[in-house]
């Protein structure tokens, strides 16, 4: 399997990246889509076949979407179309989801840049793509289809068509950036032999100590993980003459639930803000339901549930869904009785931004919990050893010393991401840059385990 | 106009500011994709009007607004 983090992938990287550096700008794409179609090959043959043909009926009911758009075509004609792509397509992802006998490779990154593109056309927010093949290496880039982002169509296009060159400074950062992703990805598999040893053993009670030092390395895991495969898809486009969105901000200096979910996977919820969430607020409803509030509570109920099975088709997904987006409403309803706001302003700013983010975190750390276990029972079980343990809290030198690792692997990623974000500046100097690079290189070098599929390669 | 949108924003954020065209969502603290649909719909009830899910994707800032309800808004 070619992982972004394998030496077999970066060899088979730098000998495109030379190609693909002495084509012309214009033909650039051609070589991108060869190689893309390679990648995702090189993970299943059958996922080609697959994305050939969703891609064509994408292609297909765009086009006559478009064709509809005249004053003089029925407009049911083109609702049509739109209905009939949208349908096979989460047919298509549901049926692969359901069975994994037929999960395809990237299937879930694909399908959602495809939907999106055609209800942006339905939209009239974007015109129908002519070429075939150019919509293909949109859809189909090595460089985010196994773990996103989640890119728009409408604004990736042009970016694949005519992508731009590459100057010295811009290459600094994006090599520094994809170094920073594959560190992240060595402290995720580091996490992970934390996290793993944990909950493989659900049957019986852990001592609190323990239980919290692996929830927080599967909270640590998670972002490192995820976070580290967005810098470097990043940092691929920017070589490519890409502009990829970014996909986090910080998720665990959030100051509330709903802050949170605008940090953490940006670009999935921004598509579920723009095709989900919206238009099911905005739909007509009968007189019952005519209240706002509750309008704005059953979209983000159903919202959120599609969320939490996007993330795996399973009972806990959705579970963890309803759970965020309880949270979600119950923060907004504390939020309007102003009690919250009452509550956290008695101390100062300092105290109300810790009191904010420490809930915040501890309330995700309980629903990631939920994502892991076994069953509910097992995750009820990991809840109770959190606080109330039957084995009690025990401190050991080796315990702590493993516990602070293991927070030091959750905050350094985030601490490292936040000064990238405020201090944009910092990362642009040359000096820093190389000390930096020199610094992560040796890291990944010393920790790294590669071969290992990122856990988002899993949807 | 103005008066009844102070109104609506009131009945949303629960604290009254100065409405004015370069308002934004960055400038008012809880102003997020949750309260921008709610303050959408309670706009929706107030004026009688309705929005498209493009139109409210699309609002920036309180002049967007204005230009929309001017626009769809026709006072009795």
């Amino acid at each position: 399997m070619m992982h972004l983090d394998s030496p077999t992938f970066w060899l088979a990287f730098s000998l495109f990246f030379v190609l693909y550096s002495f084509l012309p700008i214009g033909r650039r794409w051609i070589l991108a889509l060869i190689a893309s179609l390679a990648f995702v090959a090189a993970h299943q043959i059958a996922a080609v076949c697959d994305l050939f043909i969703v891609s064509l009926v994408t292609y297909f009911s765009a086009l006559q979407i478009d064709s509809h758009r005249v004053e003089s075509a029925p407009v049911r004609r083109r609702h049509l179309w739109s209905w009939f792509a949208i349908v096979l397509l989460i047919s298509n992802l549901v049926v692969a989801r359901s069975f994994a006998s037929v999960a395809f490779f990237g299937i879930s990154f694909f399908t959602f840049q495809m939907l999106g593109y055609l209800i942006d056309v339905q939209r009239g927010q974007c015109p129908a793509e002519r070429s075939f093949f150019n919509l293909l290496t949109a859809f189909t880039s090595f460089v985010y289809i196994s773990a996103g982002p989640i890119v728009r169509t409408a604004r990736f296009q042009p970016q694949v068509v005519q992508p731009s060159s590459l100057k010295i400074a811009g290459a600094r950062q994006a090599c520094f950036r994809i170094l920073c992703g594959l560190a992240k990805k060595a402290i995720g598999e580091m996490l992970a032999l934390v996290a793993n040893t944990y909950f493989a053993k659900l049957s019986s009670h852990h001592e609190t100590l323990a239980t919290w030092t692996a929830v927080l390395a599967l909270a640590g895991q998670y972002y490192a993980d995820f976070s580290g495969y967005t810098d470097i898809a990043i940092g691929i486009g920017s070589l490519m003459g890409y502009e990829l969105p970014e996909n986090f901000r910080t998720p665990y200096f959030s100051t509330s639930v709903a802050d949170y979910w605008r940090r953490w996977h940006i670009t999935l919820n921004e598509w579920f803000l723009h095709y989900v969430f919206t238009p099911l607020c905005l739909l007509r409803p009968p007189a019952f339901f005519r209240s706002i509030q509750l309008r704005v509570a059953l979209s983000l109920i159903l919202s959120m549930t599609l969320i939490g099975l996007w993330h795996g088709w399973n009972w806990n997904n959705l579970i963890w869904g309803l759970y965020n987006a309880s949270l979600i409403l119950l923060g907004l309803t504390l939020r309007k009785s102003l009690l919250l706001d009452r509550f956290i302003s008695s101390g100062g700013p300092l105290i109300r931004r810790i009191l904010q983010t420490g809930s915040t975190v501890y309330l995700m750390i309980l629903g990631q919990v939920l994502t892991r276990a076994d069953s509910l029972a097992g995750a009820l079980r990991i809840w109770q050893d959190l606080h109330f343990s039957p084995l009690g809290l025990r401190f050991g030198g080796p315990r702590l010393v493993l516990f602070f690792a293991v927070l030091a692997g959750l905050v350094i990623p985030h601490v490292v991401d936040h000064l990238r974000i405020t201090r944009p500046a910092l990362f642009c100097n040359g000096r820093v840059l190389f000390i930096g690079s020199l610094f992560l290189l040796v890291f990944i070098l010393t920790f790294s385990i590669s071969g290992r599929p990122f856990l988002y390669e899993n949807h | 106009m103005t008066a009844r949108l102070e109104a609506v924003f009131y009945r949303v954020f629960r604290r009254t500011f100065p409405i004015s065209r370069e308002l934004s969502a960055w400038d008012v603290p809880g102003w997020d994709s949750i309260a921008n649909i709610e303050l959408i719909l309670e706009i929706e009830k107030e004026f009688g009007i309705s929005f498209s899910t493009q139109e409210v994707l699309d609002l920036k800032c309180v002049g967007d607004i204005f230009d929309l309800l001017a626009r769809k808004h026709k006072p009795e």
